[in-house]
């Protein structure tokens, strides 16, 4: 059947009269459609679709607010202090003075009469290398005495700042010598990444401050002078 | 003159049960459309990266207003962890010494100790040889005490051993190794 329809102006007009009630709604839905269509949809996939990099900043974000609450509840004196001891135990550069007041403290301490030493300084101008991790700074001496005194004397040594440690110990009736390491290192370079986490200062690293804070830091004394043998006798004792 | 229209207007030419279905869902269609816009909306405003990176920035410009307290806490941290490190590698010596020395027969006299890194080296005298084989049996047992938790000696050789007819003493010197 080869049906047509004629759609005329009057064929128009008759529809319209007769279907009027429904156009508001018809069109009402397809507006909805396409709305749909055009705008939400699209929208909806866009906000799925990066909800992966949501998250990433999201978490970005609780370590920025972790990292501000650390900031803001840490106090800047009691920072001051815990870099001040730690700075005392292990300095940023070759602390000379540290050595000695260090040395000159534990001797007078423990009543041991430092002989010749020698200190093995390195060039004062080159920083240390990287692959060297730990620099030192190396001095051997002689003390007077046996091995209780010297013996007493490490012990105050190892509870004096700076921090040093015995690459080599050697006990003779007559005295011991002694080869000390004392370390140094740079401090970090302050590179600020906002991604980074900010810790704070963890409780095995508090225990290390309140240790550290209990020995001896005679960096504010002032040099000794080198006395001679007699004169050294009577202030050991 | 108003025209009067006799003629009715008809029957309806429409089902008035589609009609109200019709109404329904354009109400239906457009309430879902309005809450779906409002909700993609909202949730695009609070759960957006744009919203997120605003936040950051925000906090961000706290944060360095506090650059000094970061430094400071950057360098406590690092100096406790390489504090530790240096703590590790200590080896108490003047403990380890008197411990070989009390462990020593009072016959024996000791002529020299020294110790460097992971070595010893122990050089004593006596006038007979008996207390110097008592040193070297302690020696032994104090090696056989030796473990993970409480190192003690992991090698102990005998490096020279010998006698002065002179004085009538025997010299030996030990070498121990530390673990």
């Amino acid at each position: 059947m080869n049906g047509k329809i004629n759609i005329d102006l009057l064929t128009i007009r008759t529809l319209y009269t007769d279907y009027k009630p429904f156009i508001i709604p018809f069109f009402t839905i397809l507006s909805c459609i396409i709305v749909f269509l055009i705008f939400i949809l699209p929208q909806a996939n866009e906000f799925f679709r990066s909800q992966k990099t949501v998250s990433e900043e999201r978490e970005k974000l609780n370590v920025l607010k972790n990292n501000l609450s650390v900031l803001q509840t840490s106090s800047d004196s009691e920072l001051d202090s815990q870099v001040n001891v730690l700075s005392s135990a292990l300095p940023p550069n070759k602390n000379f003075e540290g050595v000695i007041n260090a040395l000159s403290y534990s001797a007078n301490v423990t009543g041991v009469i430092l002989g010749n030493f020698d200190f093995a300084v390195g060039s004062l101008t080159e920083s240390p290398k990287e692959i060297q991790k730990f620099p030192y700074l190396e001095i051997e001496l002689n003390l007077t005495g046996g091995i209780d005194q010297a013996s007493n004397f490490l012990d105050t040594l190892s509870k004096t700042l700076p921090m040093s440690r015995v690459i080599m110990l050697g006990v003779t009736p007559s005295g011991s010598s002694v080869r000390l390491a004392f370390y140094y290192k740079p401090f970090p370079q302050a590179k600020f990444n906002e991604n980074a986490k900010i810790d704070p200062v963890s409780k095995k690293g508090q225990v290390l401050i309140d240790e550290l804070e209990g020995f001896s830091n005679p960096s504010n004394v002032s040099i000794p002078l080198f006395i001679g043998d007699e004169q050294a006798s009577e202030s050991a004792l | 003159m108003n025209e009067i229209n006799l003629v009715g207007t008809g029957p309806k030419k429409y089902n008035e049960k589609k009609l109200r279905l019709a109404r329904i869902v354009s109400v239906i269609a457009l309430f879902l459309t309005a809450i779906s816009s409002v909700g993609l909306f909202l949730l695009n405003t609070r759960f957006s990266v744009a919203s997120i990176k605003e936040e950051q920035t925000q906090i961000i410009n706290q944060i360095s207003s506090y650059n000094e307290r970061m430094v400071k806490l950057s360098i406590i941290n690092s100096r406790v962890l390489e504090i530790e490190q240096i703590k590790k590698q200590n080896i108490d010596y003047t403990k380890f010494i008197q411990t070989i020395l009390d462990i020593a027969p009072t016959e024996v006299t000791v002529n020299s100790f020294e110790i460097e890194e992971k070595k010893a080296t122990i050089s004593i005298s006596s006038p007979s040889l008996l207390p110097m084989s008592d040193f070297i049996n302690e020696l032994l047992k104090f090696a056989d005490k030796n473990s993970k938790e409480n190192p003690t000696i992991s090698k102990a050789t005998i490096e020279s051993l010998s006698a002065n007819d002179r004085t009538g003493n025997f010299f030996m010197t030990v070498n121990l190794e530390i673990p």
